[in-house]
């Protein structure tokens, strides 16, 4: 009966540990597959492409020359060719307020630019108008409410105020400015290139002057410039056409200094206006075979969105040209996907790099500078009279001249994110060269983030290589001694090390950043001569040790050794400190800084590899150490002993009979030391500078993955761009942690088949 | 009754201790050249400590000392001034559990050779084959010299152990019952070996098979409580022992 019972309760322990373990083995798988799905999830929306979440079509009174909405896509602005504004609702289509500009009289409008809120129109009658609306938000009971305001700031004639001559109408018009001052460039239906600028001169006295100049440019485009060969056809030296150019497109830039004329020969024209009085043509260059149709700044007024008669897109850029006079010239960077048709209208975003561009046969793409991406193909099979891009970078609308209006509600939230800027070299604004950039945040509002992660993969490498390289000799060669010839009375060092791998990795950190960078700076060159110094005085251990009398060795054991070379290498690394003065101004001439400069051309930053490479391998050295120890300690005795017996030195076992013994463990144990600096974030966050840059230089700091998530999480909103790639940063550490242990372990298993049978 | 030869070695006055305890006591006897003497007794009377005394394998373990001389044609092996892996090459050594590396058999048996640093392929190769044909292995394992030698039989790699003990051409090879984990045919394939052996060799063999020793030695030593209870020639020694712990040993009264 008893034994019944007992067979019972056995049964009943071994199915619950049986369970137990059954369901803790499969928790454990399931939580790491919950971590990778979690982590994919957020990485996943960044894959994404931009999508059409609604269209809707509206019928307005005739087609629009300029449209344009508020910032929530509530309510819209039409301004109509006889000089008309209609505000209505984007949600019913309602009209909401009519206004017209009596102003104008029976002026038509036949051009017109847009700065922030103001519109400037130019008119056939050649005067200029300039239109200030914008919306103001009310809130009443919980609800709001925009309203729209509209005023005529200003309204000049283009050519003088006198009526000497017959008004020519403007056909196109490019305009910047603020309160104080403003420069206008408009070109004349009869050909002429005017240059309108005011500006508001405060005196001494507080008295403000507003200074006009009206500045005819014409001449300046007739004037024969040195032909440059454009990029597209580099080598063939065509020149240019010395007959009239037939002006197609305006823009200028908001610092008010460029101005660039797009003409029906294919060529643009850089004028630099920045001297008001005294304008200079500085580039001509070819960017199309057909005629350019349509000019357009990006978000910041740096790249130059060229559109022509064919439907080709291509952006521009000044970039740094020694060959060219002024030190600058055009450069063609992207090119996107082209119309069927010319290129009609560009509108930019005010959030990123994004800009929408339509040609007249009604298709209308959108498109990412950086990412030389084409996002949306949208088609309205008519003729585009007006094109605007909501603020937020959501929406879209279209006029047509049928006087229909088309609404794109688009999700585009990560356009700047694609294989290519994060893992490829990306020519952003304001570089030489197409390159690997980590540049997360910026100070302005028109500031591009730069997410190569490149950068930081590289970084990660880099301290993890240093590190490893000082640990994975210390760690297996200190294990080997530790294993094969310490005396058994010095077994403590083990306890020890492993104790060290308790250290919290912040205070390795904090250590390293606060007072071994700053001594590492003060020592280097005697840390170039320790080495030499250490070997040296081991040497002269050896030879004192051989000539000691025979008494005073009396009390010495094999594997004692490290206590009698003690005081020796302490002796030589103090030695060496001594005379790291007189080393550093016998070797590099006093300052070892301005030598590395000089000689190498290197800089010497306080926080580099050098410190990362001694403050992770600490971090380090513990696992490899006590994982390649345990191995060692227990390769069998009987292999040793059948070594030594026969004749083989201490040495020769522990290097062809211990090590290849131990491998699979002394293998795996490198690994997880490799995993461990991979991951490790304190000591690469504290010591290194988390400068972004790739340099394999010994004295420059990097940037690692993990570091770089702990930097950068303050800056990063929920749900943003920057907050996914550094999802996507951490999955790339999950995988490489995970791929690294894996592999390590299958390889591990294959060589300790091979031992399997000891 | 054999002729006794030139002794090779001469233990004098020999005291053994592990720690405090006294492990042999007063040892006094020489090893003839080119015979075959075995050391039986019971477990824990100090044979293999013995053994184990005449290539020093005892200095690997801690806290072991040692009294009285050991000489090795005239050579006191506990002189400050000798070489120990010079001692071990000359005086090689087989343990009681085939102990080969993780590596094929070839590399195993020219181990030796390497570490001597003899590095030419073909005088490791001749090695190799003498070695293995002494061990009476080389037909057995010629077409797999390259296959671990962990994958062949116990009794093979306790030739393979042999082969690798005689390629460094020791003067004395020392057998720590060899036998003691292998089956009777294996045990009859070393045996047979052995007598083979001892025209080149001194071959000093512990065993606790009394019928071995009787089988095989010219010579045989019964140890007892750390104590050489009597040395003799081997035929002499199992049939008229002179003491009375030797006969009952042999007898099969107590061990």
């Amino acid at each position: 009966m008893k034994t019944l019972k007992s067979l019972k309760r056995r049964k009943f322990t071994d199915k619950t540990a049986h369970w137990l373990i059954t369901c803790s083995g499969v928790a454990t798988i399931f939580v790491i597959l919950a971590l990778f799905i979690f982590i994919f999830l957020e990485v996943f929306p960044l894959l994404k492409g931009a999508k059409i979440k609604k269209n809707t079509v509206f019928s307005l009174h005739q087609g629009a020359v300029c449209i344009g909405a508020d910032e929530h896509m509530e309510i819209a602005y039409a301004i109509y060719g006889n000089g008309s504004i209609e505000f209505f609702s984007l949600i019913d289509g309602s009209v909401i307020r009519k206004h017209d500009i009596q102003e104008l009289g029976n002026s038509h409008i036949t051009s017109f630019d847009k700065h922030k809120n103001l519109h400037i129109l130019g008119t056939d009658d050649g005067k200029i108008a300039t239109l200030f609306i914008h919306f103001s938000e009310v809130f009443e009971d919980g609800k709001r409410t925009i309203v729209p305001h509209i005023s005529l700031q200003e309204l000049v004639r283009a050519e003088g105020a006198d009526n000497d001559y017959e008004p020519f109408a403007i056909k196109h018009i490019a305009s910047k400015g603020d309160e104080d001052a403003a420069l206008t460039a408009v070109h004349t239906e009869n050909g002429r290139l005017l240059l309108l600028s005011s500006e508001i001169e405060t005196s001494l006295f507080g008295e403000g002057e507003k200074r006009e100049v009206k500045k005819d440019i014409t001449p300046l485009l007739k004037k024969s410039l040195k032909p440059i060969s454009s990029t597209s056809g580099a080598g063939t030296d065509h020149s240019l056409p010395e007959n009239e150019v037939v002006i197609t497109s305006l823009v200028l830039d908001h610092f008010m200094e460029n101005l660039y004329v797009g003409a029906n020969s294919g060529e643009l024209i850089h004028i630099n206006v920045r001297d008001k009085e005294e304008p200079v043509i500085l580039e001509r260059i070819k960017v199309s075979d057909k005629p350019v149709t349509a000019l357009g700044f990006l978000l910041g007024d740096i790249s130059l969105v060229v559109g022509d008669s064919d439907g080709n897109i291509n952006t521009w850029m000044q970039v740094r040209d020694e060959l060219s006079s002024f030190g600058w010239s055009l450069k063609k960077i992207h090119t996107f996907q082209s119309h069927n048709g010319p290129v009609t209208a560009i509108a930019p975003s005010v959030r990123n790099k994004c800009f929408v561009t339509a040609s007249s046969n009604g298709s209308i793409h959108l498109h990412h500078a950086t990412s030389e991406r084409t996002l949306l193909n949208l088609n309205i099979n008519s003729v585009v009279t007006a094109l605007a891009f909501s603020q937020k970078a959501n929406g879209i609308l279209v006029t047509d001249s049928t006087g229909k209006l088309f609404r794109w509600d688009i999700s585009n939230p990560h356009p700047e994110v694609t294989m290519k800027t994060l893992f490829g070299k990306v020519w952003y604004e304001g570089y030489e060269k197409p390159e690997y950039v980590w540049q997360s945040t910026g100070g302005t509002d028109d500031f591009e983030p730069k997410l190569s992660l490149v950068p930081l993969i590289f970084g990660t490498i880099k301290g993890t290589i240093y590190a490893l390289l000082f640990a994975v000799p210390i760690g297996i060669f200190g294990a080997l001694y530790t294993s094969q010839f310490l005396h058994y009375s010095l077994k403590i060092v083990k306890p020890v090390i492993e104790l060290m791998a308790a250290l919290p990795s912040v205070i390795l950190g904090f250590l390293a950043g606060l007072w071994l960078a700053p001594l590492i700076e003060k020592i280097l060159p005697s840390l170039i001569i320790m080495p030499l110094f250490i070997v040296l005085s081991i040497a002269t251990a050896i030879f004192v040790w051989k000539i000691l009398p025979a008494f005073g060795k009396g009390r010495y054991k094999h594997g004692m050794e490290a206590l009698v070379l003690i005081p020796f290498i302490v002796g030589a690394i103090f030695g060496s400190i001594c005379l790291s003065g007189i080393f550093e101004t016998f070797a590099f001439g006093g300052d070892y800084r301005q030598w590395l400069l000089n000689v190498t051309g290197l800089h010497y930053d306080q926080r580099n590899a050098v410190v990362v490479g001694f403050a992770m391998g600490f971090a380090v050295i513990p696992l490899i150490f006590t994982i390649s120890e345990d191995a060692m300690s227990n390769v069998p005795k009987s292999l040793v002993s059948a070594s030594l017996a026969l004749g083989a030195t201490p040495w020769q076992t522990a290097v062809k009979v211990v090590l290849p013994a131990a491998s699979p463990a002394v293998f795996s144990a490198v690994m997880i030391g490799f995993g461990r600096a991979v991951g490790e974030t304190m000591i690469v966050l504290m010591a290194t500078g988390n400068t972004p840059i790739m340099d394999w230089n010994l004295f420059n700091g990097f940037r690692a993955l993990a570091a770089n998530i702990a930097v950068e999480i303050p800056e990063a909103p929920f749900g943003g761009t920057l907050y996914r790639v550094l999802f996507l940063a951490s999955l790339i550490l999950f995988v490489t942690t995970f791929i690294v242990n894996t592999l390590a372990e299958v390889i591990r298993q294959k060589m300790k088949k091979k031992y399997s049978k000891l | 009754m054999k002729k006794k030869s030139e002794p090779i070695v001469n233990i004098i006055d020999l005291n053994f201790y592990y720690g405090d305890t006294l492990a042999l006591k007063g040892i006094n006897f020489d090893i003839s050249e080119k015979k075959i003497t075995a050391f039986i007794g019971p477990s824990g009377c100090g044979k293999s400590t013995l053994i184990r005394c005449l290539n020093r394998m005892n200095d690997l373990i801690e806290n072991v000392r040692i009294e009285g001389c050991i000489k090795i044609k005239g050579q006191d092996i506990y002189d400050p001034s000798m070489n120990i892996t010079e001692l071990r090459k000359r005086v090689g050594m087989v343990f009681q559990k085939p102990n080969p590396f993780p590596k094929t058999i070839y590399e195993n048996v020219v181990y030796g050779p390497r570490v001597l640093g003899i590095k030419k392929k073909s005088l490791l190769d001749d090695i190799c084959e003498k070695a293995l044909t002494r061990a009476a292995l080389w037909t057995e394992v010629k077409d797999r010299l390259h296959v671990s030698a962990l994958e062949i039989s116990g009794g093979q790699q306790q030739r393979v152990c042999i082969a690798r003990a005689i390629a460094m051409e020791p003067e004395i090879v020392l057998l720590d019952e060899p036998c003691s984990a292998l089956d009777p045919i294996a045990t009859a394939k070393i045996e047979d070996m052995l007598v083979e052996l001892k025209k080149d060799y001194t071959v000093v063999i512990v065993t606790h098979n009394m019928q071995q020793a009787a089988r095989v030695s010219d010579f045989t030593g019964f140890f007892m409580m750390g104590e050489l209870v009597e040395y003799d020639d081997t035929t002499e020694l199992f049939t008229k022992p002179k003491k009375k712990k030797t006969e009952d040993y042999i007898t099969g009264r107590f061990g």
